[in-house]
């Protein structure tokens, strides 16, 4: 409170001197400043009493006090309150969170309209700097040359226009009554055979921008509301949105999982068509890993009628051992239906030709696509692929409000009622589901759609009980078999005629002598858009929320995302936006491991890996010395110097002894790969700002191990030695506390030295920075402390490492204060506690935690780790040495076997974890 | 509050929700895989009298969709349903601020529908619930949490017991299930459920 201070002296400009143009008294928005101010002014003062007027001759007026006080309090709160009011809450502040784009900006226009008129005012009012771009002087060298650039080719192209004009006058032509009623016939797309398909023609305002990479059906939306990747730098030949402007960690946890829905463009992802023989096609499946004996007898019959689709891992053969590729989802078309009741009749007809699509990931398309051309030229008849990459684009839906969304978006295309389409009419019934998990395994529907800006905006849909009888006899008979025709989306004129949707202008048009709020009825120039949405459940199981996959012509993705973002939901708000790493976090809440980051056993993840680490080593240069780990000077307790291998990478290569790859220098090996890697087409080479030395040629040679031959080799009584160099993909789950980050060390338990030793097949592992015999120097009864530290354990067994400190004794009730002090005082110098505190790291512990277990009980890595929402605690998604981990389970038993320990990368304390092969 | 009809007679009446046949054994060598457990129906009071008697013929009160339904399961932790409980009825019903225009005056029409059917008396009052709901084990769970709230006198605790039809996939095999066997029989199993609603005196 000031004792009357004078406020601020203020001179007209003298505040503003920072300011390029001060107001002069002669500006017309001076008057309204300086209102402005002295209100602000009168705002900030807090009236207050001297102290001595409450003195009276000395002698001090209790009640006087009080009141001058009172006052003075009153005063303060009020100042407190008009300074809130008026101060200065820009009206920019306003704007929801979810325009932010729009909030943070002096300019004026990105304001919404409804506050525009209001900002002008308050910049005016605050003498806010205004920049408009139009008349920004270009500040770069290279800023300059565009702009003159552009102003040299508007010259030039006035001046043709305009002896065009002058040519065309002086022949006498005009040019206004050209022929239009003859339209060239749009070219369809060239899809060339077992060939890689070019890029869509990009109009030429946008061409420059897309040289090394491709846009998304949805790039101008997301542009504005993503971070995408660099302009230089391109995911996979794309420009992907990594993660919207706006935090959204919890919100996608909770639209994920209980109440909304997330979607993502996902057109990056690629599609293959393959056409050939029935017997052809199975062939070229078999060899591509797909031999499960479910698939082809006669419970893959559903998957091969083209009524189910088939998700998992694609293999190849690499000299002795498979080799996975990546996930992909495989779906047959349906055969017309003459010819099955051909094939009722009689088998004479063996050489169906089938169709089908296989959906994979952008990073490993290339390796796909080459071996299925290489595939296809082995068979007779010759099979044939298509690149249908830039054909067929996708959406990916999730959450509880996903179907309610698909349903308020996609309306069944039929001209007239009796061509309804039966899938159509299931998507209809389904609405009610708030799971895409509920439906049968692997469900797929397939049909047409109207434009969905017929009916925009999209409206709420009535939503009716999930239990009742209609919806639950739907989802168990799933009547897909009903009036099965070929699917329209493996058509290419359905996709071509799709892809030539009327004009946004001609839409409105009809919307504006259409009966408003009604939907516009679709003529013949509206295309049926063939659509097909795949269901499929999560990586795990359980009660998680599965996902449905559309996928349509590249075209008609836009449209359909535009109403998908506005349709409201029955819950409230609308479906949120993901990026990619939205699309980590729900894999990783799931459990699941997500592609290509958690399979570095894949060429597609190999490559990722390597891609991580550069990155993860130039953040890490860019430090300064004092601020970033010194990896050669962390103390893991009982005399161990320096992290276990390097500490920026998950160290796959010490963890199997192979040769560290060093990616400036041309490395040179004998196991170098030439099929997958060099057969590279140079505009192809996947990110050509990782410098072009080939991958690391040690890390190709690790491979993934399924969990069925993990379960059948760790079966009790199985000798079989265990498969070298191979990798199991594992999630890790932390018992009590502590977080696993990327390129977490995971460690097994120490063996118990009065037990025998695990079986060492693996007697080269290297010897780094820490001398082999410095294991020796850890407590003998480590394991003990560890199997201590498992709470449910502890709970059965003994808890003799960390016994409570007796609970101080109780003062008798009727004390007197010196006995008091004489129990305190006992107690005090008595405490069991230890004191003073034993330093750090002794040889025992860090710091009353169990020493981390040597270098060779090292078994893997964490590759994607955080906390999670979704368990509450942390967990993660890890790769082991498959060899290891069998070891472990025959020794240890399956449930201490799975117990291990996970240090962070240049930390010195591990946590106890338990994995699950995935 | 079910309202199960009798017809007078005194042989107890059947049970309305009894199978008629018992479901088959499971083939030898297959084991279930349970889908996803439906979620609870929302309803808006705009169709009051909607197609909506479950299996038991019991009418379920509406929902509207700021409803805050908790999902109780056995393992959820005690405390953390009943501070779950609590916060929601402190928060109340949803606020409209921040929301974008189209949603304010959708909720506008959920309290205009609210306002005009007083005269359903209970019905619109389960609108402003904070519902558990539980199934099967965690039924015990979800009571204790309603009867834990039932000591502030403030609140009123309802409980509703339904029934829900959960679909069961047959799988062959143990591993092979997952490498695309693919589900050759569905079941449907029905669950006994409970709503525990939970609101303030007025």
């Amino acid at each position: 409170m000031d004792k009357r201070r004078p406020p601020p002296s203020r001179k007209p400009g003298a505040d503003s001197k920072k300011r390029k143009d001060a107001p002069t008294d002669a500006r017309p928005g001076n008057n309204r400043v300086s209102s402005k101010r002295v209100k602000f002014q009168d705002a900030r003062n807090i009236r207050s009493q001297p102290a001595d007027a409450a003195l009276d001759d000395g002698k001090l007026d209790l009640l006087k006090f009080i009141s001058a006080r009172e006052y003075e309090v009153k005063a303060l709160e009020s100042s407190m309150r008009k300074c809130k009011a008026v101060n200065s809450t820009r009206v920019f502040q306003q704007v929801p969170r979810a325009m932010r784009r729009r909030t943070a900006s002096h300019n004026v226009k990105r304001v919404p309209k409804r506050l525009r008129e209001r900002a002008r005012r308050e910049q005016i009012e605050d003498n806010t700097p205004t920049v408009e771009a139009r008349k920004r002087r270009p500040r770069t060298t290279r800023a300059r040359i565009r702009a003159e650039t552009i102003k040299r080719l508007e010259a030039l192209a006035a001046r043709k226009k305009k002896q065009r004009a002058d040519k065309a006058l002086k022949e006498g032509r005009d040019d206004s009554d050209k022929p239009v009623a003859v339209v060239a016939r749009a070219p369809r797309p060239k899809i060339r055979r077992n060939m890689l398909n070019e890029p869509p023609k990009v109009a030429s305002k946008f061409k420059k921008r897309q040289i090394n990479k491709t846009w998304l059906p949805t790039h101008l939306w997301h542009a504005k509301r993503a971070r995408m990747t660099e302009p230089a730098k391109p995911l996979w030949r794309f420009a992907v949105p990594l993660t919207p402007t706006e935090k959204c960690y919890r919100s996608t946890h909770r639209s994920s999982g209980q109440k909304g829905a997330v979607v993502w463009d996902m057109s990056y992802m690629s599609t293959i068509g393959l056409y050939g023989t029935d017997e052809g096609v199975g062939r070229v499946l078999k060899v591509l890993g797909l031999t499960q004996e479910g698939l082809w007898g006669p419970r893959g019959q559903k998957w091969r009628a083209g009524l189910r689709k088939w998700s998992g891992m694609l293999s190849k053969q690499k000299r002795e051992s498979r080799r996975n590729i990546g996930p992909a989802t495989i779906v047959w078309n349906s055969e017309p239906p003459l010819q099955s009741a051909d094939e009722s009749g009689s088998s004479e007809t063996p050489r169906r030709q089938r169709q089908l699509l296989i959906r994979t990931h952008p990073s490993c398309f290339l390796e796909l696509f080459q071996e299925l051309v290489k595939l296809c030229k082995m068979q007779s008849p010759q099979l044939h692929v298509e690149d249908l990459r830039y054909e067929i684009g996708s959406l990916e839906l999730t959450g509880p409000g996903s179907t309610e969304a698909l349903l308020a978006v996609l309306k069944p295309y039929h001209d007239k009622p009796e061509a309804e389409e039966p899938h159509g009419c299931i998507l209809g019934s389904l609405a009610g589901v708030t799971n895409p998990a509920s439906l049968p395994k692997d469900a797929f529907l397939s049909f047409s759609v109207k434009d969905p800006r017929l009916s925009y905006p999209p409206k709420k849909v009535d939503v009716p009980d999930e239990g009742s009888p209609h919806l639950l006899n739907l989802l168990t008979k799933w009547p897909v078999e009903e009036k099965l025709k070929p699917f329209a989306l493996f058509d290419r004129e359905a996709r071509h005629k799709a892809s030539q949707l009327p004009s946004q202008k001609s839409i409105n048009r009809r919307k504006g002598s259409n009966v408003p709020g009604k939907a516009v009825a679709a003529t013949p120039a509206d295309p049926p858009i063939p659509i097909m949405l795949l269901t499929s459940r999560p990586a795990l199981g359980g009660q998680a929320q599965g996902t449905w996959t559309l996928l349509a012509p590249w075209k008609c993705i836009l449209p359909i995302w535009y109403s998908l973002m506005h349709c409201p939901l029955s819950t409230g708000g609308n479906p949120r936006l993901g990026g990619l790493d939205e699309q980590r976090q729900v894999a990783f809440e799931q459990g699941a491991p997500w592609f290509p980051a958690d399979f570095p056993a894949t060429d597609a993840g190999m490559k990722w890996e390597l891609n991580e680490r550069e990155k993860r080593k130039r953040d890490w240069d860019r430090r300064p010395k004092g601020k970033r780990v010194a990896w050669e000077s962390l103390d893991l307790g009982a005399g161990r110097k320096g992290e276990v291998g390097d500490g920026l990478a998950c160290d796959f290569e010490h963890l199997f002894g192979l040769p560290r790859h060093i990616p400036s220098s041309t490395p040179v090996s004998s196991e170098q790969d030439a099929d997958t890697m060099e057969v590279d087409p140079p505009e192809e080479a996947e990110d050509t700002t990782a410098n072009s030395s080939p991958p690391t040629i040690s890390l190709a040679s690790v491979n993934q191990q399924t969990k069925g031959t993990f379960d059948k080799l760790a079966a009790r009584g199985n000798t079989e030695p265990p498969p070298q160099n191979s990798l199991l993909t594992v999630n890790l789950t932390i018992i009590g506390r502590g977080v696993a980050k990327t390129c977490a060390r995971v460690y097994r338990l120490p063996q118990d030295p009065a037990m025998t030793a695990y079986p060492s097949t693996q007697t080269e592992v290297p010897a780094t920075i820490p001398p082999p015999g410095s294991s020796s120097s850890l407590p003998s009864n480590l394991r003990q402390q560890w199997l201590a530290e498992d709470p449910t354990a502890a709970a059965t067994k003994n808890k003799s490492r960390n016994p409570r400190p007796p609970a101080p004794p109780r003062m008798p009730p009727n004390a007197d204060l010196e006995t008091r002090k004489r129990l305190l005082a006992a107690s005090l110098l008595t405490s069991a506690l230890p004191f003073p505190r034993p330093p750090a790291s002794s040889k025992l512990d860090v710091g009353g935690h169990p020493l981390c277990p040597g270098e060779e009980d090292l078994i893997g890595f964490v590759t994607t780790g955080d906390y999670n929402l979704r368990e509450g605690r942390s967990t993660a998604v890890g790769a082991l040495s498959a060899e290891k981990a069998v070891e472990t389970v025959r020794s240890a038993g399956a449930r201490e076997g799975r117990l291990c320990v996970v240090r962070n990368a240049g930390e010195s304390v591990g946590w106890l974890a338990r994995w699950e092969v995935v | 509050m079910a309202s199960l009809s009798t017809d007078g007679a005194n042989a107890p009446p059947p049970l309305i929700n009894r199978p008629e046949a018992k479901l088959p054994a499971l083939p030898k060598g297959s084991r279930l895989h349970k889908r996803p457990l439906p979620s609870l129906p929302l309803r808006t009071t705009t169709r009051p009298y909607g197609p909506d008697f479950d299996l038991d013929g019991y009418r379920m009160p509406p929902r509207a969709p700021h409803t805050v339904v908790i999902k109780v399961s056995a393992s959820t932790p005690f405390m953390a349903a009943v501070k779950r409980a609590r916060n929601a009825l402190e928060t109340g019903p949803q606020t409209t601020k921040g929301l974008p225009l189209t949603a304010r005056i959708a909720a506008l029409g959920v309290d205009a529908a609210k306002a005009g059917e007083q005269v359903l008396g209970p019905v619109s009052d389960a609108l402003d619930e904070v519902v558990l709901v539980a199934t099967g084990r965690a039924i015990a769970k979800a009571l204790e949490v309603g009867m834990f709230l039932r000591k502030n006198k403030e609140l009123v605790v309802v409980v509703r017991t339904r029934t829900v039809a959960a679909i069961d996939d047959v799988v062959m095999g143990g591993m092979e299930e997952e490498e695309g066997g693919g589900e050759e029989q569905v079941r449907v199993r029905q669950l006994s459920c409970v709503e525990v609603g939970i609101r303030h005196r007025k």
